[in-house]
């Protein structure tokens, strides 16, 4: 019978919350919902400024990440995220173009990146330095894309933006054909 | 689980990667904003949705391909209560960017280490803390991996990986005893025998006989008397001691190593740290219970590999799974010249009866009393109370019946509990008795 016990292996306890009867959650997973708020907040914010004023009640769309906190992992982001977008579509006039397109960019980034981030652990889970780091290096890049896009707008904002028949039945088959190949397209095994 | 095979390492593949919300709800909200800014001519809108365009390509062309397999291994499966050991999970191939996660689901008496049970996989690794706080063997909680691709837009799992084993070894209480055991019979113990021969308890001076050691011969006798005589001693022997163990009962809240025990944490824990105790002293033991399903019959032994043997059946036993047993099995083929050792809360009566068996066959039988005080001493319950009062008294006629056969019950103490009981055995044993002629 050996006597001496091995070493315990290091143990790190991680902070937790919990509301109520709910799950526990983690201090990082409660850092991530904030940043999804956050991120509706710059948008609602750039759109305010955008319009020049809306009424109050978009506002409070801004609560709803948080009360989405435990369901990050399914359609109801998407339901927010559609909602914001409509409201962009339907506030600012047509033909129009706003700078701070770019700020509510960068929120929706932060937000469905944050979406994600919180979906892909649970509640009580938290995410390595690394983790956090790679995902703000890929949200960079990702913003990147919409400095390209501004620097476009600009460059074609002296010209006739309005999109013939044409343009817009040839758009619309090229998105449809995007979603087909995302939809469709797995790719070939490398094994 | 008893009997079965402790599983140390388990492995599974964990299937296909399937797409997420998130990279469905990137794709579907680009699609939105590109419907939009065509429709209304709004490039703010194409500027929104520019970077989750990116975040959806991204995602899909980092889909990885290939099929992971993940590994959960126990750095030890035999514990003692009260120990941690070390879980480590493994995926194989290495996914690049993805975010692992594994998750120990808790089960009782399994502390998880980390506290809510969860740890992230760095480079395809992780590890986890459990600590075992009971006796038994006992599954550790399902171990569950999950991987996420870059941008969450892929996942794997959660699959739950087979069950790992573990068997908890009791920690032995503290045990003594200075007083020999009785009936010593073979050739490597301790214990003092009435015959002379080699060993170190000191008999006699008496005259040299061929074939005795020279370094025995006492030289001060022998110049005095002027023949050569030599100290003799008395043999070291061993006994064989057999330990009944009661697993009709566990009365008492589970609460494991760190809280207070029940009555049969008690009687396994005693019997542990007897069967260490006469087992470092060489004797023989035989382990028998009574009241367990499944529980293998333990042969005689002696030695460290035996206690290992002894711990290791202790920890098989489930308590109350074999209400039958009349414990005829357990009294088959013992040794008559062996200590008997009933440990017992002496709660059910198979066990009461089973000791008066045994002095009827003229065995030394001893009862210790495992029931632990505190289970009524804290009872707030007046019905409970008068329940336990009346339980106690009936238990007090039995132990009173046993003590009028000449079976002593002692009460389980630790250290020095068997003492007084084992020098009034070997003093009864060497005193005159009547015969019937």
């Amino acid at each position: 019978m050996p006597p001496s016990q091995p070493a315990s292996p290091p143990s790190r306890r991680r902070r937790t919350l919990r509301f109520g009867a709910g799950p526990e959650w983690s201090f990082a997973q409660l850092g991530v919902t904030g940043v999804a708020t956050a991120g509706v907040v710059v948008y609602l914010g750039a759109l305010h400024l955008a319009v020049g004023g809306f009424d109050g009640v978009w506002w409070l769309l801004a609560l709803v990440p948080v009360a989405l906190m435990p369901w990050s992992g399914s359609a109801a982001p998407l339901a927010l995220w559609a909602v914001l977008l409509i409201g962009w579509f339907v506030l600012t006039p047509e033909g129009t173009y706003s700078w701070w397109a770019l700020p509510a960019a960068a929120g929706a980034v932060a937000a469905h990146a944050a979406h994600a981030l919180s979906a892909s652990s649970p509640p009580a889970g938290s995410f390595t330095r690394a983790t956090v780091q790679r995902w703000i290096r890929h949200c960079l890049v990702a913003l990147c894309a919409a400095g390209a896009v501004v620097v476009a707008v600009a460059a074609l904002s002296s010209r006739d933006l309005t999109i013939g028949a044409l343009g817009l039945v040839v758009g619309l088959a090229g998105v449809a054909a995007g979603l087909a190949w995302v939809r469709t397209s797995p790719p070939s095994s490398t094994d | 689980m008893n009997g079965r095979r402790l599983r140390a390492t388990v492995s599974r593949t964990l299937g296909a990667w399937e797409t997420t919300a998130a990279h469905q709800r990137a794709i579907a909200l680009v699609g939105l904003g590109a419907v939009l800014a065509a429709l209304g001519r709004r490039p703010d809108l194409l500027v929104i949705v520019a970077p989750i365009a990116v975040a959806a390509v991204w995602g899909q062309l980092a889909r990885p391909r290939a099929t992971v397999e993940a590994t959960a291994r126990l750095s030890d499966v035999t514990l003692r209560e009260g120990q941690a050991v070390a879980l480590h999970v493994v995926t194989e191939p290495v996914v690049p960017d993805a975010h692992g996660v594994v998750t120990l689901a808790r089960v009782p008496f399994v502390d998880r280490q980390s506290g809510s049970g969860i740890a992230l996989l760095d480079d395809g690794t992780a590890t986890l803390g459990v600590r075992s706080t009971r006796w038994g063997r006992r599954r550790v909680g399902t171990v569950s991996v999950t991987l996420t691709s870059a941008w969450g837009a892929y996942r794997v799992g959660p699959e739950e990986l087979p069950d790992l084993d573990t068997a908890t070894l009791p920690v032995p209480a503290a045990f003594d005893a200075s007083a020999p055991t009785p009936h010593p019979r073979g050739i490597v113990g301790l214990n003092r025998s009435n015959r002379p021969g080699s060993g170190s308890e000191f008999n006699t001076i008496r005259p040299f006989h061929p074939g005795d050691r020279l370094r025995r011969i006492s030289w001060p006798v022998s110049l005095r008397t002027g023949t050569l005589h030599v100290t003799s001693t008395f043999t070291d022997e061993d006994a064989h001691v057999i330990l009944l163990v009661d697993a009709f009962s566990d009365l008492g809240p589970r609460e494991g190593i760190d809280g207070r025990p029940t009555s049969l944490d008690v009687t396994v824990r005693a019997a542990g740290a007897m069967s260490e105790h006469f087992l470092r002293s060489n004797d023989r033991l035989t382990l028998r219970t009574v009241g367990a399903a499944e529980v293998p019959a333990l042969g005689t032994g002696s030695g460290t590999n035996h206690l290992r043997r002894v711990l290791d059946t202790l920890a098989l036993i489930t308590p109350a799974s074999e209400r039958r047993d009349t414990g005829e099995h357990a009294l088959r083929g013992v040794d008559p010249n062996a200590l008997c050792l009933v440990l017992s809360p002496l709660i059910d009566q198979t066990m009461v009866s089973l000791a008066h068996t045994l002095a009827a066959r003229g065995m030394t039988v001893v009862v210790v009393d495992t029931f632990p005080d505190h289970l009524v001493a804290g009872t707030g319950d007046v019905y409970q109370s008068l329940a336990w009062r009346m339980r106690l008294l009936s238990r007090e006629a039995q132990v009173s019946s046993l003590r009028l056969r000449g079976v002593p019950v002692v009460p389980w103490r630790g250290p020095g509990s068997l003492d007084q009981v084992l020098r009034d055995i070997a003093r009864r044993s060497s005193a005159p008795r009547l015969s019937r002629r």
